[in-house]
C-alpha cells in the first residue's frame, strides 16, 4: 500500500511549511539573510539563543543608559544587536524552541526604536509610536495574509522595508545625524503608505482554495 | 473549481426494526430520504447519488427519481466503497458524503457545507451528547487527528462524528484511492484485529446500555416507592460489587428496547462507508477539519418509535433560536460573554433585517473605534468618557461582524482578513488617540511599549501555533488496517504487547479498579487508561481546574483577551487618565505573558519528551 511513503510527505512538507513561516515571520531584510548565509553555519549555537543574547543586550543597554544614552552607545546597542540575530536568519528553525524567535526580534526592533526616539528628545517618541504602528501592521499582515487569504505579502517588501536590522541601522544613522524626528515621521508615513499599499493590491488575487483552515474558536490558548 | 461541492452521496444502507430501510421511515407525509434530498438539494449540488441495498431499491427509487438523484445498488460494504471511488473519480469538484438517515437542522449542514474555513471536514458533537454508538474521534488545534469506525478504535476520545463528511475537491485523489484501499480490504478477509475490534466494541457498548438500563431499574424502583406512599430513601444504594454484577447481568440480557437499539445500532454499524472512509483520509495525513452541530437538533432513527420521537423533538427545537446563540462563539472571555454578547447578538440579528452585510458592519465598528480615539485626542475629562462609550460601541460592533456571519451563514476568508486587520488596528488606533490626548513624551514611550507588548504576545500565539500545527500535521500515522491509532497501540504495546484489544468486559469475574471506581462518565471508547507523565498530569490536572464553577473565567482573564483590554482602556481612561490606561494595559499584559508562556514552555518541554 502506498500509505506509508504518502504519510512521509506529508509529514515532511509539515514540517518545511512550519519553519518557512516562522522564517517569514521574522521579517529578515538584506543585511540580515547575508550574514545568515554568511555566518549562519559557523556559528553553531540554536536560533533562539543568538537572538536572546542580541536582544537582552540591547534592551539591558537601553534600560542602563536610559534616554541619555551617547550616540556611541546606541550605535553600540545596534551594532550588537544585529550581529547577534542576524546571523541566526541561517539556522533552520528546527528545535522545539524556534517559535520564540519572532516575537522576541520584534521586542529588539520595536524596542530599540523606542529608546532611539526617546534619546532624541522632543516629539521623537511620538514618531517612534507612529513608526511602531506602521510596522505592527507589516508583522500583522504577515500572518494574517497567507492565514486568511492564502497569499504571501511580496518578497520585494522584505528588500524595500529593510527589514527588522536595516531599520534599526537606518534609524541610528538618522540620529546620528540629527535628523530625528522629522526621519522618523517620514520613514513611518512611506513604510505605513507602502506596506498597505501592496497589502491593499494584493487583496483582489487570493487564490480560489486555501489548504489551511483555521477554527478561530481555537485560536486563543488555555 | 475544486472550492466548490458538486457531488453528494447519500448512503442508504440502515435497516430499521421493521426490515426496511433506515431511509424509508416515514417522514412528515414522505419518507426519511426525501427530507435529506431535499436538504441536500438545497445546496445547489449538481450531481446527488443514493446508495442502497437490493432489498431497499423498491421503496427508495420514486424518491430518489423525483429528487433527480441516481440510486446505485450494491450488496455490501465493500461494493459501496468501490462505488464511491467510482462516483469521486469522476466528480470534478467537492464531494459531500453522509448517511441519508440523519436526521438535522439545516443550518448545522450549512456549518459545515457553506463554511470556506472548512475545506474538508466533519459534523461532530460533544461525547456527552454522541450517545452510545457515536463513533469517536479526536481533534487537536480544530484538526481532527484520530477517529473510530466499526474496526478502529482510538485513544483519548474528544468527540464525536455525525457520519457527514464534506471532502474537498483537492483532496479528490486521496478520496478515490481510500475508497479503492477499502473496497478491496473489505472484499477480502479483514485484516488481523478487526473483528477482534468489533467485538470488543460491542461488549462495550452492552455494558453502557447496561448501565442505562440499571439506572432505569433503579428508578423505576424509586417511582413505586413513591406511588406506594413510601420515601424513596429506603431503596438502599448498591453496593459497588453488587452495582457491577448486576450491570453485567443486564449487558448480557438487556431489557427489550435496549436490546432492540443494540441490534440494529450494530448491524446499521456494520454496513456504515462513512466512518471508514473518514479514519483512511485521516490515516493519509488529509487535513480534516470538525464542525460542532452546537445546539441544534440531530438524530439518528433506526426505528418507527425513534422516528416518531425525533419528529416531536424536532417540532419543538426551535432552529432560528439556536441560530442566533450559536451565532456568539464558544471560547470568548469573560468581559465579552456577559457584557458585550448578552445584547450584541440581538444586534447582529437587526443587521441581518436590514440586510447588512458582515464587511460593513466591520468598517463602521472601524470608523465608531476612530471616532472614540478622535474624543480621546481631545485630552479633555468629557473627550475621555465619550471616548471610552464610543470605543466600547466600537467593540460591539466588533464582535457584531462575526456573530452576523455566524448566524446568516455568509462566511468568507477575506471578511475574516479584514476583521482580524481591522480589530488591531482599533486597538492601536485608540493608543494613539491616548498617546495625543496626553500630549507627553513619557505617554508616548508607554503607548510604543504597550503596542510592543501586544505585538510581542500575538506574535507568540502565531508563532506557537504554526509549531504546533506542524507538530501536528507531522505526526506519523499508522495504515489504515492498523485497527487501533498511534496512541492507543503505543499504549497496548507497552501493557500487553499486542495491538489486540482484550475481549471478555461481559464474563464473570470480581470487579475490577475501574469498575469499582464506576467511570462516572461514559469512558473513552476502549477503556485503555493512556500513560501519562509527570508533565502531562500536572498539565492534565491544570485543565481538571476549568470544572471548578467561575475558575474557568478566572483562567481566561488572566490572559488579557481582547475584551478585556477594550475593557480596560474604556474605564482607565473615563475614570482616571492614558497614562494610567497604559500602565494598566502593561502590567496585565505582562502577567499574561509570563503566565502564557509558562503553560507553553510546559507543553514544550511534553512535546520534547514525546520526540525522543
Amino acid at each position: 500500500m502506498s500509505a506509508v511513503p504518502q504519510a512521509e510527505m506529508a509529514a515532511r512538507l509539515a514540517r518545511w511549511q512550519g519553519q518557512r513561516q516562522l522564517g517569514l515571520y521574522r521579517d529578515d531584510g538584506p543585511l540580515a539573510r547575508f550574514l545568515g548565509s554568511a555566518l549562519g553555519g559557523f556559528a553553531k549555537l540554536p536560533p533562539l539563543a543568538l537572538v536572546l543574547v542580541g536582544v537582552a543586550g540591547v534592551i539591558a543597554l537601553a534600560a542602563i543608559e536610559g534616554d541619555g544614552a551617547s550616540d556611541a552607545a546606541v550605535a553600540i546597542g545596534v551594532a550588537w544587536l544585529v550581529l547577534w540575530a542576524g546571523p541566526a536568519a541561517g539556522r533552520p528553525y528546527d528545535d522545539s524552541v524556534a517559535w520564540a524567535v519572532p516575537a522576541v526580534l520584534r521586542v529588539g526592533e520595536y524596542g530599540g526604536l523606542i529608546w532611539i526616539a526617546a534619546c532624541a528628545g522632543g516629539s521623537s517618541s511620538a514618531a517612534a509610536f507612529a513608526l511602531v504602528a506602521a510596522l505592527a501592521f507589516r508583522h500583522y499582515d504577515l500572518v494574517y495574509r497567507p492565514r486568511f487569504l492564502g497569499v504571501s505579502p511580496a518578497g520585494w517588501l522584505a528588500v524595500a522595508g529593510g527589514g527588522w536590522e536595516g531599520r534599526l541601522i537606518v534609524v541610528t544613522l538618522l540620529l546620528l545625524a540629527g535628523a530625528l524626528p522629522a526621519g522618523l515621521f517620514i520613514m513611518a508615513g512611506a513604510l505605513g503608505v507602502m506596506f498597505l499599499a501592496e497589502s491593499v493590491s494584493s487583496w483582489g488575487h487570493a487564490p480560489d482554495t486555501t489548504v489551511s483552515s483555521y477554527e478561530d474558536e481555537e485560536d486563543e490558548g488555555d | 473549481m475544486s472550492g466548490n461541492l458538486t457531488t453528494a452521496v447519500l448512503m442508504a444502507t440502515a435497516a430499521a426494526d421493521d426490515g426496511g430501510s433506515a431511509a424509508a421511515l416515514p417522514w412528515e407525509g414522505g419518507i426519511v430520504l426525501d427530507r435529506a434530498l431535499a436538504q441536500v438539494g438545497g445546496f445547489g449540488l449538481a450531481d446527488v447519488r443514493v446508495i442502497t441495498r437490493p432489498e431497499f431499491e423498491a421503496a427508495l427509487r420514486e424518491s430518489a427519481e423525483r429528487a433527480g438523484a441516481t440510486l446505485h445498488v450494491c450488496d455490501n460494504p465493500g461494493e459501496d466503497l468501490a462505488e464511491i471511488a467510482e462516483i469521486a473519480s469522476s466528480a470534478d469538484g467537492g464531494l459531500v458524503l453522509a448517511v441519508a438517515d440523519l436526521i438535522v437542522h439545516r443550518s448545522a449542514l450549512e456549518g459545515l457545507l457553506v463554511n470556506p474555513s472548512i475545506v474538508t471536514g466533519v459534523l461532530a458533537t460533544g461525547i456527552g451528547s454522541g450517545g452510545v454508538f457515536g463513533f469517536r474521534g479526536r481533534n487537536q488545534r480544530g484538526r481532527l487527528v484520530s477517529a473510530a469506525s466499526a474496526y478502529h478504535s482510538l485513544a483519548g476520545a474528544k468527540m464525536t462524528c455525525l457520519g457527514v463528511l464534506k471532502v474537498s475537491g483537492a483532496e479528490n485523489d486521496a478520496l478515490v484511492e481510500t475508497a479503492r484501499e477499502l473496497a478491496e480490504i473489505m472484499s477480502g478477509p479483514l485484516p488481523g484485529g478487526w473483528e477482534r475490534e468489533f467485538e470488543s466494541k460491542q461488549e462495550q457498548w452492552r455494558l453502557a446500555l447496561g448501565r442505562l438500563a440499571l439506572k432505569a431499574e433503579r428508578w423505576a424502583a424509586r417511582e413505586a416507592l413513591d406511588a406506594a406512599g413510601r420515601s424513596s430513601e429506603e431503596l438502599p444504594p448498591l453496593e459497588p460489587e453488587e452495582y457491577t454484577r448486576r450491570r453485567r447481568e443486564l449487558a448480557l440480557s438487556l431489557p427489550p428496547q435496549q436490546d432492540l437499539d443494540f441490534r440494529l445500532r450494530t448491524a446499521a454499524i456494520r454496513e456504515d462507508v462513512v466512518s471508514l472512509i473518514l479514519v483512511g483520509l485521516i490515516r493519509r495525513s488529509v487535513h480534516m477539519g470538525a464542525i460542532y452541530v452546537r445546539g441544534f437538533f440531530w438524530s439518528r432513527a433506526l426505528s418507527r418509535s425513534a422516528i416518531d420521537r425525533a419528529a416531536l423533538a424536532y417540532e419543538e427545537a426551535d432552529e432560528e433560536k439556536v441560530l442566533l446563540k450559536s451565532a456568539v462563539k464558544g471560547s470568548d472571555g469573560f468581559f465579552t460573554t456577559f457584557f458585550v454578547s448578552t445584547w450584541s447578538r440581538y444586534l447582529a440579528r437587526w443587521a441581518a433585517r436590514i440586510g447588512l452585510t458582515p464587511n460593513q458592519v466591520t468598517v463602521v465598528s472601524l470608523c465608531v473605534g476612530i471616532a472614540a480615539a478622535a474624543a480621546f485626542a481631545t485630552g479633555e475629562r468629557t473627550g475621555y468618557v465619550i471616548g471610552a462609550v464610543v470605543l466600547y460601541l466600537a467593540f460591539v460592533l466588533d464582535c457584531v461582524d462575526g456573530q452576523l456571519a455566524r448566524y446568516t451563514r455568509s462566511f468568507s476568508k477575506f471578511g475574516a482578513y479584514l476583521d482580524s486587520i481591522f480589530d488591531r488596528s482599533k486597538e492601536y488606533i485608540a493608543f494613539a488617540g491616548l498617546g495625543i490626548g496626553a500630549g507627553s513624551a513619557e505617554v508616548w514611550v508607554l503607548a510604543a511599549a504597550a503596542l510592543t507588548l501586544q505585538v510581542m504576545r500575538h506574535s507568540f500565539d502565531f508563532s506557537f501555533g504554526a509549531t504546533d500545527r506542524q507538530s501536528i500535521a507531522e505526526t506519523e500515522q499508522p495504515p489504515v488496517t492498523q485497527a487501533p491509532d498511534a496512541g492507543l497501540a503505543h499504549t497496548r504495546m507497552k501493557a500487553r504487547g499486542t495491538l489486540e484489544p482484550r475481549l471478555g468486559a461481559l464474563e464473570e469475574r470480581p470487579p475490577s479498579e475501574a469498575e469499582l471506581r464506576e467511570a462516572a462518565e461514559d469512558a473513552d471508547d476502549d477503556g485503555d487508561e493512556e500513560e501519562r507523565t509527570l508533565l502531562q498530569r500536572i498539565l492534565g490536572g491544570w485543565r481538571l481546574l476549568n470544572r471548578i464553577p467561575g475558575l474557568i473565567w478566572v483562567k481566561k482573564m488572566a490572559a488579557f483577551p481582547i475584551g478585556e483590554r477594550f475593557a480596560v482602556i474604556c474605564v482607565t481612561v473615563a475614570f482616571f487618565d492614558p497614562r494610567t490606561s497604559f500602565i494598566v494595559l502593561l502590567s496585565w499584559g505582562g502577567f499574561a505573558l509570563l503566565y502564557t508562556s509558562a503553560g507553553r514552555a510546559l507543553r514544550t518541554l511534553i512535546r520534547l519528551r514525546a520526540a525522543r
